[in-house]
């Protein structure tokens, strides 16, 4: 038994070296890669293309195709396929519909196209994207310190508003604040403090079912929310405000996009907070990654993002650009 | 000859007065039943809550039932009133213009919309629904290019009383939205242009063949419904104070699904604004109630559909019932 | 005679080069009612739409009142004092009765404001007027959507004749209404005619036109036959100059009914509540049976109850000897009924679809070989049909429904029935709506069904076709039996003074 181990582990490290001493049949001076963006709606998304295309013009020897998935399968299977067409040497795919992940890496293997998968994994693609689970702790944590500090580690209440209709991702986001939360807050809050909103990924929607749940803690003078993103805190804040509770409740997020930033620098803000993405440089990390898959060099199977959990405090050192009025005055 | 026993007032209530009675019986019904099933629905607080977040629904309704009852539809309402939040910012923020300006500018251009949506269905003649449709998607996409997508704050205290301001103890959106009402149940009651509405929607051809200038009123209508859902999308933005161009998505079925809970017909020439605000306190009512019982959101949208389809067969069969009557006598 | 009002003369028109007017004159004079007579085709429609400006004339003239006019569209002739009274009325269901009658015209509170704010009070009191006018007890006040057919025709009338009307069109005005309310619409049309107000009726009903009209014009083919006083017709005439040719009263050839011929449906003590009550009856192989009673004797309950189109509270129903459980229409279509509806617009067409499509809908079971719908097979069938049954259209048999007459459209429900498979036909009203030559063709069709072995069941208030064609007549009088007569035995007298409860 043992002896077989050996002996297939050996061939197979055999095996390995051949091919690691052929030569690097994708390798070659200038590249084309596809890359085909989840949507061109959302901020987030808009500056994970540009900063591709940015790193693209750093490299000088890569030539970006690009293309929209529209949030829909469908549409980045015909992508990957017009990709082919077009000649390219790697695809970049972040699309929303796992279902048609291994369709889409068929037809690329059939092609001898390697993929590299944002944020939504797909079957054989290298996986790059945000650490969901660690980057929601990152906040959860932050406002379990914060309660520490302010609150005499004890909060009365808190407003979850998560987004359960679109799956596992968020939902990773939402379990590592609560879990980050929990783990560092003096008093852990009960099952019973926690109530869970589904902020259907707006503003207006969280502003109604926050204002609509305030009601029902009239006595919550100690009020935490953690928010799917930096549009859902806004709502909660303004929900809060608009109850005439807006000192008795503190909210984190994930994001930190323009709007969020701009909320927490705001004076009495009540937005501790959010974890940042980094959207912005997605593409110094893609590309590199993908050069050294076509120059098979060995690349890990998921490349994650470093998350920062962005406060009034370090934001500029990440956005001084951004938020010039307040960073440089 | 008719067994029609003489009526001498023409009271208010009377035309739809069943099914307005019936509407109200079943919001007391609803009221008792959240009272005895969660103890922060009858709170002052939560009443306050209710009072704040009618407008948004309850001002876009208006502008809808005027239109169904002239036999229309109008999709667009969601996407106009994200598009006048979005050009309100866009004003003030990179215009740099008087917020008042502003917010007149943003109005006026949802007015526009209101009458190109008219112009292409009285001149091309294209049905409401399709013509709609298009401006929904045109609308919708202008707002995330005006915006790039970004979310926008607008923080302004003048601006955001439109939506979290008091007036004699009363939010000034709710009073606003009353006083819109107000004006627009006495056009459509006492008015040339509001009976001859209920004509156009009955039988546009036989309103023409009356001497009506059926082309002109349906140009009116949806120019009235535009600027009203222009004047919802600025109220969300004032309540928030940020504008989204994501902001009132799916506004159009919540209207529709009050102003048909209200006792408009879908088919044309019937309806009343009374009604339509019964049929918006309704829905609003349930939404906050069902949160006030932590219910999951997944149940709320079946609990919305349910209401709508359950309050449309009882008119349904009161029309049966009615019509049982006549055939035995 | 009253003073000339209308004179159309010499009025031509044709479409696309096929004649359907051709040297057609009208005249009419103020209060009285012409009787316009015609086969489905004849020209009537063509011609009313000339006169209230839908279709401009090719050659001809038109004088209201001694002056020439010409009417580029319906809005012209309104303004003229013609006046169409449609079979179907639209009406705004939550405006008010007063509302319609001034819609398009509401009056205004005086003042700077008047353009757009309605004198509430000054349009009641001139509503009450109008229908005062002619003795309508109507509430100005009632939405339009609580008012009966006949109240919102005559509304419309009322509207009409208060807009100066000088001459009403009424199209088929009868044809949603109930024997009072028709007397109802009468009242209403008399009193018009005592305030001068023509009319001209165009109706296929000809004991209505001897009731209400004064003179009479036939049109056949696109020509004028004649204009008569209604003293100088009779039907028999009014029916011959419609036709062109000399029809006796009908006779359908019975088919001798052989002694043992088979029970094909058998009906025992059907009940419904305050409807009918005590049903027994049988109808044989080849035979067929008609109901006859005043309406609302609740012959039409009675048939839809067998059918299952209603449900009957007591008593049961075989088929072929068999016992059936009928509670909906798919259990009578199970159990090998047919049903034929009164109205035409229910009788269960869909008349935008092609009478191919029509006549195998809901029968694909007939066109599939193992599920699978065969195309070819469906034409075949449809074409044994339309050859069978004699349809006539012009354009084949994808030509939609309603480009049919009447007539034909009644052949397509019937062929619809045969194919599928029924042995036992209900019919309402055969021949309600259908001109005189396509009744003929109905007949023939029955007879031939009959022939064939098919038991039928026909309802109908019209004395003169239960006695020709039935080999049984049954009547009906207050929801129970009162008689049954063989055909040799039925006569007019006989019939009608079983159906009306034995009083006469």
């Amino acid at each position: 038994m043992k002896l077989r181990t050996v002996l297939l582990s050996l061939l197979l490290a055999f095996a390995a070296s051949l091919s690691f001493a052929q030569e690097c049949s994708t390798a070659k001076d200038n590249y084309k890669i596809g890359f085909a963006n989840l949507t061109e709606d959302i901020v987030f998304t808009q500056l994970v293309r540009e900063s591709i295309v940015s790193a693209a013009e750093g490299l000088g020897n890569v030539e970006i195709v690009l293309a929209d998935n529209k949030l829909d399968g469908a549409t980045a299977l015909s992508n990957t396929e017009n990709f082919i067409t077009q000649g390219v040497d790697g695809i970049i795919h972040f699309q929303t519909d796992e279902a048609f992940g291994n369709v889409i890496m068929a037809r690329a293997r059939n092609a001898g196209i390697p993929v590299m998968a944002i944020d939504i994994p797909m079957p054989g693609a290298v996986f790059f994207g945000a650490d969901n689970y660690n980057a929601g702790r990152l906040a959860g944590e932050a406002l379990g310190n914060w309660v520490n500090t302010n609150w005499d580690g004890a909060a009365d209440a808190m407003l979850v508003l998560e987004l359960p209709q679109s799956g596992p991702i968020p939902a990773a986001r939402m379990q590592g604040m609560l879990d980050g939360f929990q783990d560092t807050v003096t008093t852990k809050l009960s099952d019973e403090q926690i109530y869970r909103l589904d902020s259907k990924n707006t503003q207006e929607e969280s502003f109604r079912v926050v204002g609509d749940t305030l009601p029902s803690i009239p006595d919550a003078t100690k009020i935490v929310a953690i928010t799917i993103n930096d549009g859902t805190a806004l709502g909660t804040i303004a929900a809060a405000e608009a109850a005439g509770r807006k000192d008795q409740i503190m909210v984190v997020g994930q994001g930190a996009d323009p709007s969020g930033q701009e909320e927490m620098v705001k004076e009495d803000s009540r937005y501790l907070g959010a974890t940042g993405y980094f959207p912005e440089n997605y593409g110094d990390k893609l590309l590199p990654a993908m050069i050294d898959i076509l120059e098979c060099r060995p690349v890990a199977p998921a490349i994650y993002q470093d998350h920062v959990f962005i406060t009034k405090e370090n934001l500029c050192e990440f956005y001084a650009d951004e938020q010039a009025a307040f960073c440089k005055p | 000859m008719t067994a029609t026993a003489p009526q001498k007032k023409r009271s208010w209530l009377k035309g739809d007065s069943i099914t307005t009675l019936s509407l109200l019986l079943s919001f007391f019904v609803l009221c008792i039943f959240f009272a005895t099933q969660t103890e922060f629905f009858l709170t002052s607080a939560n009443a306050a809550n209710l009072a704040r977040t009618l407008a948004v629904v309850g001002i876009c309704s208006i502008g809808m039932t005027l239109v169904l009852i002239s036999g229309g539809v109008d999709i667009s309402v969601g996407s106009v009133a994200a598009l006048s939040g979005v050009l309100a910012s866009l004003f003030w923020l990179e215009f740099s213009l008087p917020l008042g300006l502003s917010t007149f500018l943003a109005l006026l251009c949802c007015t526009l919309v209101g009458l190109l949506n008219g112009l292409i269905i009285t001149v091309i003649k294209i049905n409401p629904l399709i013509t709609t449709l298009a401006t929904f998607s045109i609308v919708r996409g202008l707002a995330f290019v005006i915006s790039e997508g970004q979310t926008n704050q607008l923080n302004n205290a003048a601006f955001t009383y439109i939506g979290r301001g008091s007036l004699v103890g009363l939010p000034f959106s709710l009073i606003l939205m009353l006083v819109l009402y107000l004006g627009f149940a006495f056009v459509l009651r006492s008015s040339a242009f509001g009976r001859n509405l209920y004509a156009i929607g009955g039988s546009p051809e036989k309103a023409r063949l009356a001497g009506i200038n059926v082309s002109r009123h349906l140009l009116i209508t949806y120019t009235l419904c535009a600027f009203l859902a222009g004047l919802s999308g600025i109220i969300i933005a004032a309540q928030l104070a940020s504008s989204a161009p994501r902001a009132a998505t799916g506004l159009e079925f919540t209207v529709i699904t009050a102003v048909v809970l209200g006792g408009t017909s879908l088919a044309g020439g019937k309806g009343s604004l009374l009604g339509t605000l019964v049929g918006v306190i309704i829905l609003r009512v349930l939404d906050n109630g069902l949160v006030l019982m932590e219910v999951s959101s997944f149940y709320q949208d079946v609990a919305r559909g349910l209401v709508l389809l359950l309050a449309v067969s009882f008119d349904q069969i009161r029309l049966g019932l009615s019509r049982l009557r006549r055939g035995s006598t | 005679m009253n003073a000339l009002l209308l004179e159309m003369r010499g009025i031509h028109k044709a479409f696309y080069g096929v004649k359907v007017l051709e040297d057609v004159p009208l005249t009419l004079y103020r209060g009285e009612v012409l009787a316009l007579l015609g086969e489905n085709g004849a020209g009537k429609s063509t011609l009313i739409k000339i006169l209230n400006g839908d279709y401009q004339l090719d050659s001809g003239q038109i004088f209201l009142e001694g002056q020439a006019v010409y009417f580029k569209e319906p809005r012209d002739a309104e303004a003229s004092g013609i006046k169409m009274i449609y079979q179907e009325l639209h009406y705004a269901p939550d405006l008010s009765v007063a509302e319609n009658l001034f819609i398009g015209n509401l009056p205004r509170i005086s003042g700077p404001l008047g353009r757009f704010f309605i004198d509430w009070k000054k349009m009641r009191q001139e509503a009450k007027h109008a229908l005062a006018l002619l003795n309508v007890e109507i509430d100005p006040d009632t939405p339009m959507r609580d008012l009966t057919v006949v109240e919102r025709q005559i509304v419309e009338i009322i509207k009409a004749i208060y807009a100066d009307a000088k001459l009403l069109v009424m199209d088929e005005p009868t044809a949603a209404l109930t024997p009072p309310e028709v007397e109802m619409l009468f009242d209403t049309v008399r009193r018009l005619r005592e305030k001068g107000v023509a009319i001209i009726y165009i109706s296929h009903r000809l004991d209505e036109i001897f009731q209400i009209a004064q003179r009479v014009t036939v049109l056949r083919d696109g020509r004028h036959v004649a204009s008569k006083p209604m003293s100088e017709v009779s039907p028999a005439s009014l029916v011959e100059m419609m036709v062109g040719r000399e029809i006796e009263a009908r006779q359908v050839e019975l088919a001798e009914q052989t002694a043992g011929a088979k029970v094909a449906l058998e009906v025992r003590q059907l009940g419904k509540t305050g409807v009918f009550e005590d049903i027994s009856f049988k109808v044989h192989e080849g035979e067929i049976v008609s109901i006859f009673g005043l309406l609302g004797s609740g012959q039409i309950s009675l048939t839809r109850s067998i059918f299952g189109a209603e449900r009957s509270d007591r008593g049961s129903i075989f088929v072929n000897g068999q016992e059936q459980r009928i509670r909906k229409p798919q259990d009578g279509k199970r159990a090998g009924i047919g049903f034929v509806p009164i109205d035409r617009k229910v009788r269960g067409l869909v008349l935008g679809m092609s009478v191919r499509k029509n006549l195998t809908l809901s029968n694909w079971q007939n066109l599939s070989r193992l599920s699978f719908f065969l195309p070819q097979l469906e034409r075949q069938h449809s074409q044994t049909w339309i050859e069978a049954l004699g349809i006539r259209m012009a354009g084949g048999m994808d030509v939609p429904v309603r480009f049919l007459s009447g007539g034909n459209q009644q052949k397509v429900v019937l062929a619809r029935w045969l194919e599928a498979n029924v042995k036992v036909l209900i019919l309402n009203e055969p021949t309600w709506g259908v001109d005189v030559g396509a009744r003929s063709d109905i007949y023939d069709q029955l007879e031939m069904l009959a022939k064939k072995g098919l038991a039928i069941l026909v309802v109908s208030s019209d004395i003169q076709e239960v006695l020709s064609i039935s080999h049984r007549v049954l009547t009906l009088y207050k929801g129970r039996l009162t008689a049954e007569f063989d055909h040799s035995e039925a006569s007019q007298d006989k019939v009608l003074n079983a159906a009306a409860g034995g009083a006469l």
